[in-house]
């Protein structure tokens, strides 16, 4: 397994960069594989125009950045997912679980609702996020059952709180353009991104991914429990704060921009752990590639697959409950 | 002198204390075992040293240093400490769990590397479990998880080892090759500190041992002073005689009130 890595990861990479190549000739429009990596490239380097002005509005405005979001988005989330199952040292904490996206959404509602331009939206739905996740784990901790099972029950109960606080928005927006907004957003879309969204998004992503990244050795010593982590020289407690921010701010700024996309969180990570092993040196990196390949992949899927675009969300809630459940079935034979 | 603690109180209630004005100490270079009852207070004064409990009043020193001016990563390069149980969430092959111990030499946003990964294995290799490097942590015998534990205090390169029980939940031949490998690092200078429930290999493995009872030190010193009929039915509260064997070498506990029906 260990001499297996290093193929792993280059499967993983090729195949990304195979995605994103076919990510820009499929749709409505077909582009030709040679114009696909031109277009892009002409760009940087001056090449022979070999393709019609539509083509490049087609590639470079609209294809471009979608395909762009798709990929920090995906990478986003299961990062933060990652770091959520090593923060929270259980395999079921994910952005969804933990009621972070169900706040985020609520934050991004409201403020939707009060007509606050993208970065305020992004603002309040960090602030919404962070709160439910403080919620969401301060009443694991008090509940009596095993760790695992209160935070699901935790998350459950202030994600439909939130979620229900959504409805509330939903019900007082304004019915002939806000709440059409509201609701096609919290299903959950990448079409429409353009780069200006794509700009907006970045800046709070890679603050939160950024930190992420870096801090993914120490994150292992955590599994031992916070009192052997301390005797081995962590400060177990700023750590998990640092963290649980970082992961906060990314997820937070994928929802303000796309809306709901749940499952990625959970599911991803775990497919990290199965390819590369349980240690969150392979398992970040892999999270965040593995997340952008799936995404963009989904994203792919759910323009052309027919006539009229299907909402993201949707499709990985497809994928993500099954596995989800399967999960559950395997048991924690492990804890 | 490695440990002291002058007057150290600890109570997770004010009225009642774990420990009572315990004045303990522990020399480099000797193993001191720390025998009691269970519930006497073992674990936390272990604890109190390690800095993983607050609020205790006296005072700590370890190297001659307050223990409470240290910062975690400091005091980590002072002290390692075995726990009885480890189960971590997430199951790390045996080496990655011994390269944990670098941790207090590597910075906030820094990785262990290929040298870290060399001297980790010069640790399990010391304690002769580097064959085990590859296999998961969880998936080995619990007398090769103990040792692997014990490998990564090394690690730590931290002179004064604390051991939760380190042998409470091993068979036999383990609790020899545990406390035989404890004992030799002892004698290579480390100043080792264990808690224990069986005053025999306190007294065959220990150069000092500490009895504590109703969370007072009752007495530390000498093994042969300390491991007595009449401080076993102090601790313990049972009548034993002590059978000594190999001129003194051993001392063993035989109840006194019979044979268990086997005359």
């Amino acid at each position: 397994m260990r001499r297996l890595k290093p193929l792993v990861w280059v499967i993983l990479i090729v195949f990304l960069l195979l995605l994103v190549c076919f990510s820009v000739m499929w749709g409505r429009y077909p582009v030709s594989i040679a114009n696909a990596v031109r277009i892009p490239f002409s760009r940087i380097f001056p090449l022979r125009k070999t393709w019609t002005d539509a083509m490049e509005r087609v590639v470079l405005a609209i294809r471009m950045p979608r395909i762009v979001m798709a990929m920090l988005a995906g990478l986003a989330l299961s990062l933060s997912g990652a770091a959520y199952q090593g923060v929270f040292q259980n395999p079921m904490a994910s952005p969804d679980i933990l009621g972070s996206s169900n706040g985020a959404a609520f934050g991004a509602a409201l403020a939707i609702l009060f007509g606050l331009p993208s970065p305020g939206i992004m603002l309040v739905s960090f602030l919404s996020s962070l709160l439910t996740v403080f919620l969401v784990y301060s009443l694991s901790r008090k509940l009596k059952t095993r760790r695992t099972t209160g935070l699901i029950l935790s998350g459950i109960m202030v994600g439909s709180l939130f979620s229900s606080g959504t409805s509330f928005i939903k019900l007082v927006a304004d019915p002939t353009n806000q709440l059409p907004a509201i609701t096609y957003w919290l299903m959950g879309s990448i079409s429409g991104t353009d780069w200006h969204t794509v700009g907006v998004a970045f800046i709070p992503l890679l603050l939160g991914v950024v930190p992420l990244s870096l801090l993914s050795w120490k994150v292992d010593l955590l599994s031992l429990g916070d009192e052997d982590a301390m005797v081995l020289g962590l400060d177990v407690n700023r750590f998990r704060r640092v963290l649980v921010l970082c992961s906060t701010l990314a997820t937070s700024s994928v929802i303000a921009t796309c809306g709901l996309i749940g499952w990625v969180g959970l599911v991803v990570p775990h497919l990290a752990r199965k390819l590369l092993g349980n240690s969150n040196r392979n398992v970040f990196p892999a999270s965040a590639l593995i997340g952008a390949l799936f995404l963009l992949m989904v994203d792919d899927i759910s323009r052309c697959a027919s006539s009229s675009e299907i909402p993201i969300g949707i499709l990985t809630a497809f994928v993500g409950a099954p596995f989800f459940l399967a999960l559950m079935l395997k048991g924690e034979s492990h804890q | 002198m490695s440990i002291r603690t002058s007057r150290l109180s600890y109570g997770y209630d004010p009225k009642v204390l774990v420990l009572e004005n315990v004045c303990f100490s522990a020399k480099d270079g000797e193993v001191t075992s720390i025998i009691g009852p269970n519930g006497v207070g073992k674990t936390t004064l272990l604890k109190c040293i390690l800095g993983l409990r607050e609020g205790w009043s006296g005072e700590i020193f370890v190297n001659d240093r307050e223990v409470r001016s240290l910062t975690r990563r400091q005091s980590s390069a002072l002290l390692a400490y075995v726990p009885q149980f480890c189960y971590p969430t997430f199951n790390y092959p045996c080496l990655d769990m011994v390269v944990m111990g670098a941790n207090n030499r590597i910075g906030p946003l820094g990785n262990p590397d290929t040298k870290d990964k060399e001297e980790a294995l010069a640790c399990m290799d010391r304690l002769g479990v580097s064959r085990l490097k590859d296999r998961l942590f969880l998936e080995v015998s619990g007398g090769e998880r103990q040792l692997v534990l014990i490998a990564r205090s090394l690690m730590q390169r931290a002179k004064t080892l604390l051991l939760d029980e380190p042998v409470a939940n091993l068979d036999l031949g383990n609790q020899f090759t545990v406390l035989d490998e404890v004992s030799k690092l002892a004698g290579e200078g480390y100043c080792v500190v264990m808690t224990t429930h069986n005053p025999e290999q306190a007294y065959q493995y220990s150069s000092c041992i500490a009895a504590f009872k109703d969370s007072r030190l009752l007495l530390e010193g000498n093994p042969k002073d300390v491991v007595t009929e009449e401080m076993i039915k102090t601790l313990y509260g049972v009548d034993v005689h002590l059978e000594s064997l190999v001129d003194d070498a051993f001392r063993i506990c035989l109840p006194s009130h019979g044979f268990g029906g086997k005359e």
